[in-house]
């Protein structure tokens, strides 16, 4: 009988102890020895707390010992960490037993070492947060799906991204979330024919139409797990993307269409230009301030706010660009208007050669010559007066130029508003109105 | 000016939203004899009989599309002025003749004779090459007109 006993306990793959009533070591199993590296004889007859070097003696031990003493017949899962001399930390759940034999106090102990798998199960809880934190704090919308792709779980971006709440897709098969929204044919032909087959698949785009968001762009990454029924499924939204490419896109497009436009206007000054002059020199004296004259109306649509140009800081620049600064002779009102692209371009080409024809016959070519320059803004109009004065007996000009014909008509042309030119005898006066904006004008600035 | 050009007795309609552009089209139309019906910058097309138009496709904000469908549906010639390459422009469309901006007047005078007095264009194409031999062109006042580019001194 003993040996059938000393044979079980033997095999026994847990430690086992019996401890007399002292603590004295009655027997002890191979896996004793073994797991903690002593010898029989070293441990045989010895009290449990002597034990190699006393490391046996543990206050918990003696604890659990004792209450065992006080009359209780079991105790279980008692834990007890404890550092070994030889083996190191363990973390062991002892259970103790009475074993009640007549005329004895002898003690079952069963040691269950538990550091392995505690170690084991520290390390999945920290591989489960990993994976946990990874997918919470990826950008892109993920889900988790089983295998018959019902949805386990999304991550915060995912559902930031769709505005749907973790509780109404979880457990929910993925075509069916927010009333359908999600069941798309490319989605499908993804999910159910190409994953199957290739076990993943990289940036497969699907264009869904969802009811609360909109006409989305999205790229999808998909891996099935090889150790696990389920499905990790990454979506990017593109949409802004794209649309910005696209407004990209146009944006060039429309600055292609200006930047030729203003050579075609470059060009049709020249021809105009070339028209009416009798020389080279005649025409390099009015073509080249022409061209500056663009140019300065381009840099300050390009320096104003908004896209917008100061009319006044367009008076002034042409007044000056013709030697005029603002002083005795020249008055300029003071008010600031904004004029659009298209506005000042007009604008801009209408002053250049009202100076023009203020430096070669107006009050700038006469002494006593004055310009007093007033704007004003209201009723959604635009008005400017242009008065020339102090000159005696001004003539009408024996030809009409490409200057006139520009202030005559141009205003009324682009702008959709009025000039009157008016030659007083002491000076020109050229009033023009148009409408504040035009109504669809402006180009997306 | 009262000559006559290759484009004499045709009323043209020039739709360009640019005035500088504008003007320099009609004016050149005029100088090849045609009668221009008008210079507009707006979208509405003109009701009267046309026997030609040049519409740019982008006026303002606006693209000219609808004008440009309707000038077609009335069977007139036209021919599109565009800032943009060919291939922004509405598919439809690439077929028809287009002058790009900033434009040739050799390449406009070719398309304006070509598209609104094609009866004429066969004469025109012999006395096409440069200024010296455009005294060939015919009777006299041919000259303005062939000689290709209202650059008179």
């Amino acid at each position: 009988m003993a040996n059938i006993t000393d044979a079980i306990v033997d095999t026994i793959g847990e430690p086992i102890l019996v401890l007399e009533g002292d603590a004295t070591v009655a027997l002890a199993n191979r896996a004793f020895y073994e797991g903690f590296e002593v010898p029989a004889q070293e441990t045989l007859g010895q009290r449990l707390f002597d034990l190699g070097n006393g490391q046996w003696n543990i206050p918990l031990l003696r604890r659990m010992l004792g209450e065992l003493q006080t009359g209780r017949e079991i105790v279980r899962d008692f834990r007890v960490e404890h550092d070994f001399e030889r083996i190191g930390r363990r973390v062991m759940l002892l259970t103790a037993r009475r074993l009640n034999q007549e005329g004895s106090e002898r003690v079952l102990l069963v040691i269950n070492d538990i550091t392995e798998r505690e170690a084991r199960e520290e390390r999945l809880a920290g591989e489960q947060e990993l994976s946990e934190k990874l997918i919470d704090s990826i950008r892109e919308g993920l889900v988790v799906l089983t295998s018959a792709l019902t949805v386990e779980r999304v991550n915060q971006s995912f559902c930031d991204m769709f505005e749907i709440e973790p509780a109404e897709a979880e457990g929910h098969r993925i075509y069916e979330l927010g009333n359908n929204q999600w069941d798309i044919p490319e989605l499908r032909t993804a999910l159910e024919e190409i994953l199957p087959q290739q076990r993943a698949f990289d940036d497969f785009e699907v264009r869904g139409d969802f009811p609360d968001i909109g006409k989305r762009i999205m790229l999808l990454n998909a891996r099935q797990l090889d150790h696990m029924p389920l499905i990790l499924l990454a979506i990017r939204d593109e949409t802004a993307q794209r649309a910005h490419s696209m407004s990209q896109k146009l944006m060039l497009g429309e600055l292609q269409h200006r930047v030729k436009n203003i050579l075609a206007n470059v060009r049709s000054v020249a021809a105009a230009t070339i028209d009416r002059s009798a020389s080279l020199d005649e025409f390099r004296s009015a073509y080249l301030p022409r061209l500056q004259s663009m140019s300065r109306a381009q840099d300050l649509l390009l320096s104003g706010i908004e896209g917008l140009a100061d009319l006044g800081d367009i008076v002034r620049e042409e007044l000056a660009a013709h030697g005029w600064p603002e002083d005795g002779r020249v008055r300029l009102e003071r008010q600031p208007i904004g004029l659009t692209r298209t506005q000042a371009q007009t604008f801009a080409m209408v002053i250049h050669e009202l100076a023009t024809n203020a430096v070669k016959h107006g009050a700038f070519a006469h002494p006593g010559g004055r310009l007093a320059v007033e704007w004003s803004s209201g009723h959604g109009e635009i008005a400017l007066a242009w008065r020339e004065s102090g000159l005696e007996d001004v003539r009408p000009p024996r030809r009409r130029g490409f200057g006139t014909e520009m202030i005559e008509q141009s205003i009324e042309y682009v702008l959709s508003g009025q000039c009157e030119l008016d030659l007083r005898e002491d000076g020109l006066c050229c009033r023009l109105r148009f409408p504040e904006r035009h109504d669809q004008e402006e180009e997306r600035e | 000016m009262t000559g006559k050009g290759p484009l004499e007795g045709k009323r043209l309609l020039v739709v360009e939203d640019e005035f500088l552009i504008a003007r320099e089209l009609a004016q050149f139309l005029e100088d090849q004899g045609a009668a221009l019906a008008a210079m507009t910058g707006q979208l509405e097309a003109a009701q009267e009989p046309l026997d030609g138009a040049v519409v740019d496709v982008q006026l303002g904000a606006e693209q000219s599309y609808p004008l440009i469908d309707r000038l077609r549906a009335r069977g007139v010639p036209l021919i599109i002025l565009t800032g943009y390459n060919q291939t922004t422009l509405r598919e439809d469309l690439t077929g028809c003749p287009i002058l790009a901006k900033p434009f040739q007047e050799r390449e406009f005078e070719r398309l304006a004779v070509q598209l609104f007095a094609p009866e004429r264009a066969s004469e025109q194409a012999a006395p096409m090459p440069q200024g010296g031999s455009a005294a060939k062109g015919g009777e006299g006042a041919g000259a303005g007109g062939a000689g290709g580019g209202g650059l008179r001194p």
